[in-house]
């Protein structure tokens, strides 16, 4: 505003206010002709000077008010311990929040204090509250809010000093910052240290919530009232209580339904957490309902896909499927499926960070290679294959199983009840409706799973197989929860039709899915509970409960029991060949399994011998140009070079890299591993010309299939280090090291494992290159990397503490 | 703290231009100004809102002889309005800083309400507004705190701005005018 116009403006006001209201228009049209500028302005302002001045005196009126309660509060300047009350920060009906600062002033330090309750405390729990007070107290970390001092006050009522944190909540702080998913994580993984760090020192937080995690000015996270949700209430609440008194959204089903509650309370806090800050979506909206309504909804129904319902919003990038089945882990309504602890949730996120499989899909030795079709285009096509070949495949068993005379009848209503529920799915996934994006198998599925029941309500037969088929798609798309509920449902339906045979499967395939969930115990139980079914149903001797007894031997084999499991599968191996069923792909990758079980056990004879007859079998019925066949020559090998017999080994390897050349392609992922092999095979031969080639081979296919940044490329090039360190050429050997730790600095955290053997042939590239202090560095990175990665006494520790004392001791005698 | 006489002085200077004297006048308005409104809030008067005309008029009679002339009189109650102004931006403000760090510490309470924040946010903008009206019309932002602040009546203003009846309605209704209509386009 210029003093100019101002002028012209209030003299116009003046004028137009000495109009009757009728003259204004008129007298204002005229101004505008002449003075637009002034005129647009008078126009508003006598609009205004019509309007009230409510919007000047309440304001003010209200800021006097709240000036003059506080001047009438009789807790400001009241004196708690070393502090002295500055302001109330809020109020409620358990207590209140205020501002403080220490009276000594040696230094400025603003607090919290929080009051807890207004009412004394009896002299045990005043007891409890101090010993409580003194291990939060105790908690240092620098992602946490220190919890200062505490007491109580004249009257009796405890109070906290807590540090003040100026930050901002964590999921505001996301979305004010549009922080990536990987940014996301890492800030997020900074969360998890915290509380991994007070479970180490056995608190709980029992509260865990985006308004209890500010973020600072520098971006790293402060975690507040550790603890305190106890401290506060150390009685048992009921249901009602609790759901009142906890933030619903966060509370894990244990706290809801008022039992013990652990450290994994924290963990399942700590994935709706995540879920937040991923999906910008909360899992559930449960404020305002019953306990029992909200037992229902998190125990029963389970949130949707966060990566689905991150859709909704303007989460901006799209987020890995692969995130569901880690968010989704961590808040398990049952507490012992979900992640063991949040040490476990935060190396899974490294491991997603760094591109290696997810624990929280682990479980079957199959899931890498699934992860890598995952990548490519091509999957959802075959996904949407698969899925109708399933279907297609539901009716199969049946017709072994039903009475010939319903036979006919059930197979007509089968294949129109399919054909017109699969039209349905796809018409529903019209692509104009999904605009133009592609429709993926997932959501055929879903569409598909949950409108089952609708579309075939009065054919529970068919309704059943076609549950287990959906189940049996999730589960090859890595989706075992959604799998496990398909199942579920489908053994439900089986049992209620008294079909044993059906049941059977139902059972078998909900195992695996518990098996891939990592759920091992309930996956024993269920196939436990399989295998007597087929016993009843079928007779001892039957091809079911051979696949039965494997099915529970791999579970067993999982969880580690390697007697158990080699005990179950011979069973199995020794039924199927009394019922001459050793024609199926089952009996040989039952071998193949028994032979990895005895070369993990270092009976590396017996399992030659497993591997040998599985790669007879596979030659007998497959030839040589199949992958199985594949497989169990490369196993058989690696077996020879751990027995040292390098010269039967090398023949096997060279067949593997040439057939898989061969028959699958150039870019086929593992056929690098083969490669890799064959170079280290001729290293311990000392066939160093051989082993340069292979190696130099391996990487360069890395770099082109996997790409030149990828972990798994730096990991091969470290290897084709350590050979030109063992051949003196060390200036080439530094030029690759450099470059695998640059890859690895991009794309794994620290304390990443295969950084300390990086490190370690670094060490030894520049020992050669005389360069001792560098390398006693690259040593003792080594070792750091040791010490955070590998459990203590490690051989990768000890050779990294040999090459520090080696560069030290050369040192000192250079410098004499 | 200085004597009456000492500071119906300060005034005397600064009304003849001493922009020192203004300064060193002005923490002493403030701090009586927080110190009667404490009192005022205290034990026997429990139950009251503030009343800032209350307030001003205690001030002056506290601080200031009666005897003095016209001019001095306005200059004061001007300063008045101003710290009126000032105390409670100053605790907008430190509310606001507060809840910034403090909103979190709410948690574990149960059912700690929302603070109402409105009040304070919207006496930062109505602050700021007027900061914009002194830039180009300092003598009307003066007015509106004189008003709102010092909660002075109309006729109370007049006899202290020394302005006639017309020309100060004039004045006010402009500068109220152009504040509510920039706090509309706030809004």
């Amino acid at each position: 505003m210029t003093p100019e116009l101002w002028q012209r403006i209030e003299a116009a006001f003046a004028q137009a206010l000495e109009l009757v209201p009728e003259q204004r228009p008129p007298y204002l049209d005229a101004l505008a002709v002449r003075d637009p500028e002034a005129a647009a302005q008078v126009r508003r302002l006598i609009a205004a000077d019509a309007a009230d001045d409510q919007r000047l005196r309440q304001p003010i009126g209200r800021a006097l008010e709240t000036f003059g309660e506080e001047l009438d509060d009789p807790w400001i300047d009241r004196r708690l311990g070393a502090y002295r009350i500055t302001r109330r920060i809020a109020t409620g009906g358990m207590g209140a929040v205020f501002l403080a600062e220490r009276v000594d002033a040696q230094f400025e330090q603003q607090v919290a204090i929080k009051l807890v309750g207004t009412q004394t405390l009896a002299a045990d729990a005043q007891a409890r509250f101090r010993a409580e007070r003194q291990i939060l107290a105790g908690m240092q970390h620098p992602f946490i809010a220190h919890l200062l001092d505490g007491g109580t006050t004249e009257d009796g009522a405890a109070y906290l000093v807590m540090e003040y944190v100026v930050g901002e909540p964590i999921d505001a702080y996301c979305t004010a910052h549009h922080l990536p998913v990987d940014a996301t994580l890492r800030l997020f993984k900074k969360v998890c240290a915290a509380v991994a760090y007070a479970h180490r020192n056995l608190v709980v937080h029992r509260d865990l919530k985006p308004g209890n995690i500010l973020v600072d000015a520098q971006g790293d996270p402060k975690l507040l009232d550790f603890g305190i949700a106890k401290l506060i209430s150390d009685t048992p609440d009921t249901a009602e209580q609790t759901v009142q008194r906890l933030t619903p959204d966060y509370a894990s089903p244990e706290q809801i339904l008022g039992e013990p509650v652990t450290t994994v309370s924290d963990v399942y806090a700590l994935g709706v957490l995540l879920y937040k800050l991923l999906s910008g979506q909360r899992p559930y909206e449960l404020a305002g309902l019953r306990p029992a309504e909200v037992e229902r909804l998190v125990v029963e129904t389970g949130p949707i896909r966060p990566s689905v319902a991150s859709r909704g919003s303007d989460a901006g990038e799209a987020l890995p499927a692969e995130l569901d089945a880690l968010v989704l882990k961590a808040m398990n309504p049952e507490p012992e499926q979900r992640y063991a602890s949040v040490l476990a949730l935060s190396e899974d996120i490294d491991r997603y960070l760094s591109g290696q499989p997810l624990q929280a899909r682990a479980g079957g030795w199959w899931y890498p290679a699934r992860k890598f079709l995952h990548r490519h285009t091509a999957a959802v096509g075959l996904a949407v294959t698969l899925f109708i070949g399933a279907l297609v495949a539901a009716g199969y068993h049946n017709k072994t199983l039903t009475a010939e005379r319903d036979e006919a009848r059930f197979e007509a209503s089968r294949a129109q009840a399919v054909t017109d529920f699969l039209i349905d799915l796809f018409r529903q996934a019209n692509p104009n409706e999904s605009q133009g994006e592609d429709i993926s198998a997932r959501e055929i599925l879903d569409t598909g799973a949950t409108q089952l029941d609708e579309h075939l309500s009065d054919q529970p037969r068919i309704r059943a197989e076609l549950r287990r088929s959906i189940g049996t798609v999730y589960a090859y798309l890595g989706l075992y929860q959604a799998a496990a509920t398909q199942f579920r449902d489908a053994v439900a339906l089986h049992e209620d039709l008294d079909d044993p045979a059906g049941l059977g499967r139902s059972l078998s395939g909900l195992g695996e899915a518990l098996l891939d969930l990592g759920q091992l115990d309930e996956a024993a139980l269920i196939h436990e509970r399989a295998l007597n079914l087929r016993r009843q149903t079928f007779g001892d001797v039957s091809i079911p409960v051979a696949y039965s007894l494997s099915e529970l031997g791999y579970v067993r084999f999982s969880a580690g029991d390697y007697v158990a499991s080699d005990a179950l599968g011979r069973e199995a191996l020794t039924i199927l060949e009394q019922s001459g069923a050793t024609d199926d792909d089952y009996y040989s990758n039952l071998l193949h399994s028994l032979a990895q079980s005895l070369q993990i056990q270092d009976r590396l004879t017996e399992a030659e011998q497993f591997f040998r007859r599985s790669l007879e079998w596979d030659l007998d019925h497959h030839g040589e140009r199949h992958t199985n066949s594949l497989t169990s020559l490369h196993d058989l090998a690696s077996v020879l070079v751990q027995l040292e017999r390098f010269v039967e080994a090398e023949p096997l390897f060279l067949k593997v890299a040439a057939i898989e050349t061969d028959m699958l392609g150039p870019d086929y992922p593992q056929h690098n591993l083969t490669l890799n092999s064959l170079g280290q095979l001729y290293q311990k031969m000392e066939r160093l010309d051989d082993a340069e080639r292979y190696l130099r081979d391996a990487v360069e296919h890395a770099r082109r299939v996997r790409g030149a940044e990828h972990p798994h490329t730096a990991y091969l090039i470290v290897g084709l280090v350590n050979l030109l360190n063992e051949r003196a050429r060390f200036d080439e050997a530094q030029s690759l090291v450099d470059e695998a730790l640059a890859i690895y600095a991009a794309t794994v955290p620290d304390d990443y494992p295969h950084l300390a053997t990086a490190r370690i042939a670094q060490a030894r590239t520049l020992i050669g290159l005389s360069r001792l202090p560098a390398a006693e560095t690259a040593a003792r990175q080594a070792l750091a990397v040791c010490a955070a990665a590998l459990p203590a006494g490690h051989w990768l520790a000890e050779r990294a503490q040999a090459l520090v004392d080696e560069t030290v001791a050369a040192q000192s005698a250079g410098a004499h | 703290m200085p004597d009456r006489p000492e500071i119906t002085v300060l005034l005397k200077d600064w009304s003849a231009g001493n922009a020192v004297a203004r300064d060193r006048l002005m923490p002493l308005v403030y701090d009586e100004l927080q110190r009667i409104a404490r009192r005022a809030m205290a034990g026997e008067h429990a139950g009251h809102t503030l009343q800032p005309t209350a307030l001003v008029h205690e001030v002056f009679a506290r601080l200031i002889d009666a005897d003095i002339d016209w001019q001095d009189r306005a200059h004061f109650y001007a300063l008045c309005a101003r710290m009126m102004r000032r105390l409670l931006v100053n605790h907008a403000e430190s509310v606001r800083a507060a809840k910034r760090g403090g909103d979190a510490l709410r948690v574990t309470l149960e059912g700690l309400p929302e603070a109402a924040t409105g009040s304070d946010e919207d006496l930062l903008v109505i602050d700021e507004a007027l900061n914009r009206l002194a830039e180009f019309d300092a003598r009307k932002a003066d007015l509106i705190e004189l008003q709102y602040f010092a909660g002075l009546s109309f006729r109370e203003m007049s006899a202290v701005t020394g302005l006639s009846s017309s020309t100060l309605d004039r004045e006010l209704r402009l500068a109220r005018a152009w504040l509510k209509d920039t706090l509309l386009a706030n809004s």
